[in-house]
């Protein structure tokens, strides 16, 4: 089957690995292929791997992707129900990342870890269900900052430290014992 | 025949390049992957995002693996749990972004480009006098000369974890480049063999038949396979694919 998507005429409909796809003419320009979403396989062919709603789209008869092209069309009608479910989730995140705070600040890391950690998975659960959701995009944002902060402390303790150490050292071989 | 040995004094007094070379090692490792992700296509967006979330899940995962691995004693780096902690970072940027076909190909780009992190982070260790291997005075022997403790003539394991892993990086670029379907696993499995294979010339081996990372590797052999497994058998459920 031949399907025009968009700028991007005279493409293959194939089944790749699994997937439905759409592969252009060899002649088309990297550029307009990576504008529209194509992405280059490790065998060489570019490739535009098709969403559900494209996909109904071509399953229903039709063979160009313009103005014609609707995804609402074929959108999930329960979008809004996994906007509320992505709020919960992004609720309890933060309720994890609240809790996890006090034993950090007293230095008792197994805890930590263990609401961080859930705080982290219900933050990439809620973005992977509806990832325009706002809430956990905030969420996620600010886990990232904490998580970049920490790391920079991790490595200011650690040349501190050593900087200790070495002072310490160099402090006992500069003793010398008379006799 | 020309014994050439490797002085090296461990006190520095300004910077140690360790953290130098770890720095160095993610700036040029996340420059391939960004590099390979634009060219392949991958939207510029999903790529600036995976170098934020990468470096934070890898050095997380590297403290994290270290110091349960030690008993919750000391906090340290570990190669793979940086890795481990690239991979979760990848997996996740192109989760979110939910494009089909984009995770296998940023996978792909992260396995490219690991190799290469991994050797230029090696060289930071030989400098360092850690992740030093058994005792050895032959050729190329590294002397470690410290205020700390004595001299000692080592096998120059690092070195060759460098070379070996420089070699495996430029292997997968050529297999990419002449459009091998195999180069990702090629990659890969190198990789786990080096560093299995190479364990055995570390000091911390010494008395063990098989040491910590050794059986780390297994796991990741066993991973690859089954991932690969899985990957073949799949089926896009979602679609309810028609053949045309």
């Amino acid at each position: 089957m031949v399907v025009n998507y968009y700028e991007v005429k005279n493409c293959r409909y194939e089944i790749y690995d699994n997937c439905p796809v759409l592969f252009p003419p060899d002649d088309t320009a990297e550029s307009l292929l990576r504008e529209y979403g194509f992405v280059k396989l490790i065998d060489g062919r570019w490739c535009k791997f098709l969403s559900v709603t494209e996909y109904q789209h071509i399953l229903h008869g039709n063979v160009n992707f313009d103005i014609s092209y609707n995804p609402l069309k074929y959108t999930d009608s329960e979008n809004t129900g996994n906007n509320r479910f992505s709020n919960i989730l992004s609720i309890l995140s933060l309720i994890c990342f609240a809790v996890g705070i006090e034993p950090f600040l007293v230095m008792s890391f197994t805890p930590v870890f263990v609401f961080w950690g859930f705080a982290i998975a219900l933050v990439i659960a809620a973005r992977v269900i509806t990832p325009k959701n706002i809430f956990a995009k905030v969420l996620s944002i600010l886990y990232i900052i904490v998580g970049i902060i920490i790391t920079i402390l991790i490595i200011i303790l650690i040349i501190a430290c050593q900087h200790m150490c070495d002072s310490c050292i160099n402090a006992f071989n500069d003793c010398h014992i008379p006799g | 025949m020309i014994a050439m040995k490797l002085h090296i004094n461990t006190d520095y007094t300004g910077i140690s390049p360790y953290p130098i070379m770890i720095i160095l090692s993610f700036i040029v490792g996340l420059f391939v992957q960004y590099y390979f992700n634009v060219k392949r296509g991958i939207n510029k967006n999903t790529s600036c995002k995976l170098i934020l979330i990468s470096p934070v899940m890898s050095v997380i995962c590297a403290v994290l693996l270290t110091y349960y691995s030690s008993g919750r004693k000391y906090f340290g780096f570990s190669s793979i749990g940086g890795l481990v902690g690239m991979y979760m970072a990848t997996l996740i940027s192109a989760i979110i972004e939910r494009k089909n076909g984009e995770i296998k190909i940023m996978l792909e780009n992260c396995t490219f480009a690991l190799p290469l992190m991994y050797s230029i982070s090696k060289i930071g260790c030989l400098f360092a006098g850690c992740c030093h291997g058994i005792e050895y005075s032959g050729f190329l022997s590294v002397h470690y000369i410290s205020n700390t403790c004595a001299e000692m003539a080592l096998f120059p394991v690092q070195l060759l974890e460098t070379i070996a892993f420089f070699i495996i990086f430029v292997v997968g670029i050529v297999l990419y480049k002449m459009h091998s379907r195999k180069s990702l696993y090629v990659t890969f499995g190198l990789s786990v063999s080096a560093k299995f294979i190479i364990d055995f010339f570390r000091e911390s081996h010494n008395g063990k038949v098989l040491s910590f990372n050794q059986l780390l590797c297994l796991i990741l052999w066993a991973v690859m396979i089954a991932v690969s497994w899985l990957y073949k058998r799949r089926k896009c459920g979602r679609f309810c694919l028609k053949r045309n």
